[in-house]
């Protein structure tokens, strides 16, 4: 007996330790890396610190949070490059939470690319608000303090986001009467056929059944142009809306992720 | 004393009367059938007949008063003897002792004698069957004035009526825009057209009819129409025997008003739509003449059953066109089951709309 409940302790355990180092991997980063520069830009030093700080933030967040530097888009747009990043390399637990700030330097342009539970975080404000912040310091080169200013920032919205709370849509009362209109007008409609049929005694419009067959001659038939006027009206502005949406967009890179974020040029 | 005028069957010697289904005369005693020439030298020959006089020994009692005798007239049945009471227009009836079809050829005389006539094409009993094809399709008349409906009174009688041919010529104005439409990065252009457009021409009508009884309801008459003159035939008296008829008591200068006001609508109709449609984005009349030509106007006598019947203290009368059975007659509503379906529709049509506004509020 003493024997069977040790074994069956020790497969418990082990059962256990599985389970959890199985749960673990399933909530783990998939990012090894936090801060990618592929333009040399930063020191090993400023790399390490900014990593284990990006760490930090995704650790803590249970969402992965990178920041990638590239030198050139060389003629890829930003977005599918952040895209095509975080499909390969960002993505926190099975829902793969994450967020890729990508900037490249010639062309000054910038890509979010969200997906996840950081999809839901990173709509447009957060992310031209995010973006605002870092802006200056990625015009100026200082990518130190943009990195530190993305990875504070996200952090502080990833911590105090909270989920849409379903508010309690009311009954417009207006409906009530609108019914009641609809209702009469329809009774009204449905009836009147019927008591239109009770009466036949009509007096005719015209002699048009008295018309003699091709008897209309037309001996006259001029057209004289007598002045003409132009108006003009706003033709409305179409807005130029660079946004990539928020809500859904097919990965980029064709990993089938479906990611959120915005992008634009500083 | 009025003459009147039967027809005598030359076989039995009972009074014939036109046939509407055989379009000859018949006489409803030995069924001999007789065509219209025959009976035109029958007519012709009686037409030389000594009319009776017969003198009546006035009997005492209270006197007309003024204007009340003046519309009736007493005439005397040649087959019976018995006493017909009409009315002064009163060309054609039935004697109401022996039911021989009479006519009142005094009420022809001095007055114009019909052109054209439309004989019957369709008996009594087509026109009680249309009644009760009138009545079966109407879904909000009480079902007691269906079931206890009964015809107080049908009767075949030619109309008379004036029609009236012409040839309307017309000058019309109208005031019509075109537009057109383009736009440059800032602005979207309308450029609106102005035109004056002009039309003249001629539109001919033939034989607008008008009822020329004050008897019958002018928009009553109206509603059984058209009546297809093409198979109008020279008046004959035959054609009147088995039918009630009246002489027009209506002349043809007050109902020239009616027609010319026909003719007008539908003259300026016929050239506003020869402007309508073509191109134009507004078109609206500004100065129309017309001016009739070639005006001239037929006496006919035209075919109409009238049927009669009294229900809840109001009397209801529905004609029909006895040559083409178009019939009409205004009937009465029962409001309850109006009430009754108008509040089943609308709560229906409510219900729906509310509780569709909540289906969308959960989507």
């Amino acid at each position: 007996m003493k024997r069977l409940n040790v074994r069956s302790i020790l497969a418990l355990l082990v059962a256990l330790i599985l389970s959890v180092s199985i749960f673990g991997a399933m909530s783990s980063s998939a990012a090894s890396v936090y801060v990618v520069d592929e333009s040399g830009s930063l020191s090993q030093d400023q790399i390490q610190e900014l990593n284990s700080k990006l760490a930090e933030y995704s650790q803590n967040n249970q969402c992965d949070v990178v920041f990638v530097l590239k030198q050139s888009l060389n003629g890829e747009s930003a977005a599918d490059a952040a895209d095509k990043y975080f499909d390969a390399n960002v993505g926190f637990g099975s829902t793969n939470n994450g967020i890729v700030l990508l900037f490249a330097i010639d062309e000054s342009e910038y890509a979010f690319s969200t997906g996840g539970y950081a999809y839901s975080v990173f709509s447009d404000y957060e992310c031209n608000e995010l973006i605002s912040q870092v802006a200056p310091y990625l015009k100026s080169g200082d990518y130190m303090n943009a990195i530190l200013t993305f990875g504070s920032g996200a952090d502080y919205y990833l911590q105090h986001y909270s989920e849409p709370v379903a508010t309690e849509k009311k009954h417009n009362p207006i409906w009530a009467p609108i019914a009641a209109a609809v209702g009469a007008i329809a009774g009204w409609i449905g009836t009147g056929g019927q008591k239109a049929a009770l009466t036949s005694v009509h007096q005719q419009q015209g002699a048009r059944n008295y018309v003699r067959s091709n008897s209309l001659q037309i001996v006259d038939a001029r057209e004289q142009y007598l002045y003409s006027q132009v108006t003009r009206v706003p033709r409305q502005q179409q807005q130029q809306n660079t946004n990539r949406p928020t809500t859904s967009r097919p990965s980029g890179g064709g990993g089938g992720g479906v990611h959120g974020g915005t992008s634009g040029k500083i | 004393m009025a003459g009147l005028l039967q027809y005598k069957c030359p076989c039995c010697g009972g009074a014939i009367e036109w046939n509407s289904t055989l379009q000859k005369m018949k006489c409803p005693y030995c069924d001999t059938e007789f065509d219209l020439q025959t009976l035109q030298s029958y007519d012709q020959e009686l037409a030389t007949d000594s009319p009776d006089s017969m003198e009546w020994q006035s009997e005492p009692g209270s006197e007309w008063t003024e204007g009340e005798a003046s519309g009736l007239r007493v005439y005397v049945c040649k087959s019976c003897g018995g006493e017909i009471v009409g009315d002064a227009n009163t060309a054609a009836t039935s004697c109401p002792y022996c039911g021989n079809p009479v006519m009142m050829m005094g009420n022809f005389s001095g007055h114009l004698k019909p052109d054209y006539i439309i004989p019957f094409k369709l008996d009594k009993q087509a026109a009680k069957n249309a009644l009760k094809k009138h009545l079966a399709t109407k879904k909000l008349l009480p079902a007691v004035f269906k079931d206890e409906n009964h015809i107080d009174e049908i009767k075949g009688l030619y109309v008379p009526y004036w029609v009236f041919d012409a040839d309307a010529s017309a000058k019309m104005r109208y005031k019509a825009t075109k537009t057109r439409t383009w736009s440059d990065p800032q602005w979207v252009y309308t450029e609106t057209g102005y035109f004056q457009v002009i039309r003249g021409g001629y539109l001919g009508f033939d034989h607008v009819p008008v009822d020329g009884s004050s008897k019958l309801d002018d928009t009553l008459m109206e509603s059984i129409e058209p009546f297809n003159f093409n198979e109008a035939v020279p008046f004959q008296t035959a054609y009147l025997a088995g039918y009630l008829a009246d002489k027009y008591d209506v002349d043809k200068e007050t109902t020239v008003n009616r027609a010319n006001e026909r003719i007008k609508q539908s003259t300026q109709q016929a050239f506003d739509q020869t402007v309508q449609g073509q191109g134009y984005a507004s078109v609206a009349n500004e100065y129309s003449s017309i001016q009739l030509m070639n005006g001239v106007a037929k006496y006919v006598l035209y075919p109409v059953w009238l049927l009669n019947t009294t229900w809840d203290n109001k009397k209801y009368t529905f004609a029909m066109n006895g040559q083409t059975g178009k019939f009409v007659g205004d009937l009465p509503m029962d409001k309850k089951l109006y009430w009754k379906k108008w509040g089943l529709i609308a709560g229906i049509a409510a219900a729906l709309v509310y509780g569709a506004s909540w289906l969308f509020q959960l989507l």
